[in-house]
């Protein structure tokens, strides 16, 4: 009977311990999209009152203005044109990129030979950024999606394949013996050891050049476009559709904002466990 | 033929600068089947060398190593190791994929390879701690899962590398506990390196104790004739530590005077 009482007792307790942690978890996930709230919403104050009692200028148009030109040009299907058309060259580029440059950089990781091959290509070419290729990309492949889809590979490529080749590197020694005192074959060790334990780097390399991307596509479509967020801010310039500008800011804002948390999510939804033993 | 012969087994290393210096010199060594044997040596003494060459993960310069009378030459399931720290382990793997990586690897059906690893993983000690992964569990349980991880493959001896050096004074004395209890289940060969003399006596059939290094070498050898579960109290146990001790403790006063001239 006593220890009826005790086991009732106990998962009781449990199931009390149970309740507080749910609750804390909600506190918890309530506070930090509360606080993420507040801190967006203090970014339009803060530009609202700097338009609208310190600047006064119909050069820097109020939140409110910005929004109702937004609303205007989604609804009139003009704004999701733009977007759609630099986020598919961003999505093409960055996929292509991150397709080639990842074996690449498992093979500079594995191999000392191929290092020494291949870094004078990365090593020299990382340096020109993508910004300074524009011109020759659009010589070579004319101003349509082409080049653009160029641009973002090359953008990409090589810090997918930098952070790859470094996770490739950073393997224990004694994750590979291991693997080796239990009978894999080295197939089985790049397939099963290195690949997973090179995850991390790779995903961290893609969030890196997914930022980039963002860069190369603006200046890209700014110089070179017929439609993109680039070419609406370069139009807003030409014709001093000031409403436009901001409107394409805003958005390149929330796109990145968007897909770095997707990322972040991914990391943490796919790689959480990949993530390294501290 | 034994089971494991070394024979005047050399291995030098020719640093950055062009010095070569040895590592091991003229070690020689015969191991029975089934034998629980600890190699004792102060640090910097080649005892890990040793350990490597037997693993094949590393050659000798000269001499030979030969398992079951064929030499050894590169890593094999025949030789399941267990390294000092965690990072041997998949962190991506939970306990269980990490205890059956060996069988996926050799392409065994996915529900033996489950009933084997749970019957180590019982065996070590990590009943309903399967599902977690080695970022979640102890030192003592992560040395379990590596442990574990190389039953399961059914080796014909383990290696192990200073396993316990990295855990607390209790955790360690419960693993070597466990340990001896495993090996007196299993009867597998264990060549087990410390530095910890207690730890070789409570654990061996065989201790081999090495000359300080540089160009270490075995210097001689205690069997350890102790039945069962052993005490540190027993007077038997007393009078091998104090034989074993008398052994090394010259080997370890010229160790620790190599160091200080080297720091000097």
């Amino acid at each position: 009977m006593s220890t009826q009482e005790a086991d009732l007792g106990s998962s009781a307790a449990v199931a009390l311990r149970k309740r507080g942690g749910a609750g804390q978890r909600f506190g918890a996930f309530l506070n930090s999209i509360l606080l993420q709230l507040i801190g967006f919403a203090s970014l339009f104050l803060v530009w609202h009152i700097a338009s609208v009692y310190i600047v006064q200028s119909l050069l820097f148009p109020p939140p409110l203005t910005v929004l109702k030109k937004g609303v205007e040009l989604t609804l009139s299907g003009v704004l999701i044109e733009h977007t759609w058309v630099s986020l598919r060259r961003i999505a093409i580029g960055f996929i292509l990129g991150s397709v080639l440059g990842i074996p690449v950089g498992m093979a500079i990781g594995s191999f000392p030979l191929v290092r020494k091959l291949i870094e004078p290509w990365t090593e020299f070419l990382r340096f020109i950024p993508s910004v300074a290729m524009i011109t020759i990309a659009v010589i070579w492949f004319g101003i349509g999606e082409e080049s653009k889809i160029f641009l973002i590979i090359y953008t990409t490529i090589f810090i997918v394949i930098i952070n790859t080749a470094a996770g490739v590197s950073a393997i224990a020694p004694n994750k590979i013996r291991a693997a080796q005192a239990l009978g894999a074959s080295p197939g089985q060790i790049f397939f099963y050891v290195g690949l997973p334990a090179t995850v991390p780097f790779i995903l961290t390399g893609m969030r890196l050049a997914m930022a980039n991307s963002f860069t190369t596509i603006v200046a890209a479509e700014l110089i070179s476009a017929n439609e993109g967020l680039g070419v609406m801010l370069w139009n807003g310039r030409m014709y001093m559709l000031i409403d436009e500008i901001f409107v394409s800011l805003v958005c390149l804002g929330m796109l990145g904002f968007a897909t770095d948390r997707l990322f972040r999510w991914a990391i943490y939804r796919f790689a959480g466990r990949f993530a390294p033993v501290t | 033929m034994a089971f494991i012969e070394l024979h005047d087994v050399t291995r030098t290393f020719v640093s950055r600068n062009g010095r070569t210096s040895v590592a091991v010199k003229d070690f020689s060594l015969d191991l029975a089947r089934g034998e629980f044997f600890c190699l004792l040596g102060p640090s910097g003494c080649g005892k890990t060398t040793i350990l490597s060459l037997l693993a094949g993960f590393d050659h000798p310069t000269e001499g030979e190593i030969l398992l079951d009378g064929a030499p050894v030459r590169n890593p094999s399931r025949d030789r399941g190791v267990v390294f000092q720290g965690d990072d041997s382990l998949y962190p991506w793997l939970n306990a269980i994929e990490n205890v059956e990586f060996g069988l996926r690897m050799r392409g065994i059906a996915k529900k033996e390879r489950r009933e084997r690893a749970l019957r180590y993983l019982d065996l070590v000690g990590l009943k309903g701690q399967h599902e977690k992964f080695p970022g979640e569990l102890s030192g003592g349980m992560k040395q379990r899962i590596q442990i574990a991880r190389a039953l399961a493959n059914e080796p014909k001896m383990l290696l192990m590398d200073e396993p316990f050096g990295a855990l607390d004074a209790q955790t360690r004395n419960i693993m070597q506990h466990e340990l001896r209890k495993i090996w007196s289940a299993t009867k597998t060969s264990i060549v087990f390196i410390t530095h910890d003399l207690d730890e070789a006596i409570l654990l061996a059939t065989r201790v081999g104790v090495m000359t300080a290094g540089p160009g270490g070498t075995l210097k001689g050898v205690i069997s350890i004739d102790l039945e069962g579960e052993r005490v540190r109290t027993d007077p038997t146990y007393t009078k091998y530590y104090a034989t074993a001790y008398e052994m090394i403790r010259e080997e370890v006063a010229r160790a620790s005077g190599r160091m200080a001239g080297e720091a000097a």
